[in-house]
């Protein structure tokens, strides 16, 4: 599949068209429940850290320490990947289900067009952007945590953003987005190969949905240990 | 024109085709008619390309199937035109576009060329006030005069319709069916007809090629298939008694 999507190019006229409307769709449409989900998880994570060490000997700036970490390593790559499993992936595998069940992938084959890389290529460039998406729930998942614990009083505003500051290695980025990237390749391919190679019909659509969201999870928690024990162990 | 040879085909141990041979001639309406799992679905998507046949050769104007590469069966693609069954209009496309949409990916023509070429055939299809409608906006004959709009819009020499009348009233059926045939005559097009409708049978059957079990049973034109002895025919063309009738009164008259 991955080969095929790859050969004989669609007329970039058409291309460019197709790509912008799957960056809206599959980019710009989940902005809204990232942010909403990040600002929310993060100031949960915050004040979870906060209550959890409230011993008079940890210092104050471990709630802003503990609160970057987790999400930057963990809950902005990792989590949001799998809610958007759930919402991406689903959209491509039922699009692409539909298309299938109602003969519109057969009707773009008997034209001559490569339906792979009319159909799954512009996924995969629009996903390239997913980095953008992870970088914003990254930063409203801080800023949550920030106004959940100083407005909570669970933390100073200096003693959060020392924590912040404190032991700050680039590296952890760098490995957040490297995962970003996979997670990114995996959310455009396997919901798209559930939904290209669907068999059957509309109650098919969603059991492919339904299975496409499962593999995908499971690819990223395998690619998630396997990524983090080659990079930070 | 287009000439099968024996075509045969499988899916794992059954064989759905067994070496069919016939002849689809250009300008005129070619039936393929049969029970549902005779094979016709599959016969028409093999000669469309979107199965590949285990045996035998189809033959487009002169020229196999077979001794085409891949930059010649692309070229080859692009002489047809294919209606499916549910319309298969692209859901994300207005009408006019799902019409242009073969000319936007396959020519440089431009758009006032485009959108010039979409209104005729638009017109020819008489669809009326449909070019800015979504195809979930419109009737099921109206998808079906798309669907006819897009598969002609690039001139095709070659048209094929998955049962193009399936779901509609009895009136509308009868007028895609006449549509399909004044277009056929018109552009001289070869069509062919995957169709289990006996009103079409009787109206447009200009060649009609009954399939039973992946075999060729019977071939012949809309007038022969009154007269014709052949059982396994008489048994699926005048199932009715509507049709039982209409033939003794044809058979009668002809005496």
């Amino acid at each position: 599949m991955i080969q095929k999507t790859f050969g004989k190019f669609t007329k970039w006229n058409v291309l460019k068209n197709l790509i912008i409307r799957e960056i809206d769709d599959l980019i710009i449409g989940s902005l809204g429940i990232v942010a909403f989900i990040s600002f929310f998880v993060g100031g949960v994570v915050a004040i979870q850290t906060a209550i959890n060490t409230d011993n008079p000997l940890l210092p104050g700036y471990l709630v802003g320490f503990a609160t970057r970490q987790s999400i930057i390593l963990e809950f902005a790559p990792t989590f949001i990947s799998i809610i958007m499993a759930g919402k991406v992936g689903s959209f491509i595998t039922s699009s692409l289900g539909t298309m299938r069940v109602t003969e519109q992938i057969d009707a773009l084959e008997v034209m001559g067009i490569n339906t792979y890389n009319y159909l799954i290529f512009p996924k995969i460039i629009a996903l390239t952007l997913y980095p953008f998406l992870i970088s914003f729930s990254m930063a409203l998942g801080i800023l949550g945590g920030y106004l959940a614990c100083v407005s909570g009083g669970f933390s100073s505003h200096a003693d959060f953003i020392d924590g912040l500051q404190l032991d700050f290695r680039a590296f952890h980025i760098v490995y957040a987005f490297i995962k970003t990237f996979l997670f990114a390749l995996l959310l455009a391919t396997i919901p798209s190969y559930h939904g290209y190679f669907m068999k059957g019909g509309a109650l098919d659509v969603g059991k492919a949905s339904t299975t496409s969201f499962v593999w995908t999870s499971v690819a990223i928690i395998i690619t998630n240990t396997i990524v983090t024990n080659l990079l930070l162990t | 024109m287009i000439k099968i040879n024996n075509l045969i085909k499988s899916f794992e141990e059954t064989q759905v085709l067994k070496g069919i041979s016939t002849t689809f001639k250009k300008g005129k309406t070619n039936l393929i008619i049969g029970q549902s799992g005779s094979g016709k679905t599959v016969f028409l998507k093999c000669i469309i390309g979107l199965f590949e046949a285990d045996g035998g050769d189809i033959i487009f104007d002169n020229t196999s199937l077979k001794s085409m590469n891949v930059k010649a069966r692309a070229l080859l693609r692009q002489e047809i035109g294919m209606v499916f069954q549910g319309s298969a209009l692209f859901d994300s496309m207005t009408v006019e576009e799902n019409i242009m949409f073969p000319m936007r990916m396959f020519t440089s023509a431009s758009n006032e060329e485009i959108k010039d070429r979409a209104n005729t055939v638009i017109k020819r299809v008489n669809l009326v006030n449909a070019n800015s409608k979504l195809p979930s906006e419109i009737s099921g004959g109206m998808k079906k005069r798309v669907a006819i709009a897009r598969a002609i819009v690039m001139n095709p020499k070659y048209l094929f319709c998955d049962e193009p009348n399936s779901g509609l009233d009895p009136r509308t059926a009868i007028l895609i069916d006449n549509l399909i045939q004044e277009i056929t005559s018109e552009y001289q097009i070869t069509t062919v007809i995957n169709t289990h409708d006996m009103n079409s049978v009787m109206e447009i059957g200009e060649k009609i090629v009954f399939l039973e079990h992946g075999i060729k049973q019977w071939e012949g034109t809309n007038q022969e298939v009154f007269k014709t002895d052949n059982e396994a025919v008489t048994k699926f063309v005048y199932s009715s008694e509507m049709f039982k009738k209409i033939r003794k009164v044809y058979i009668d008259e002809s005496k």
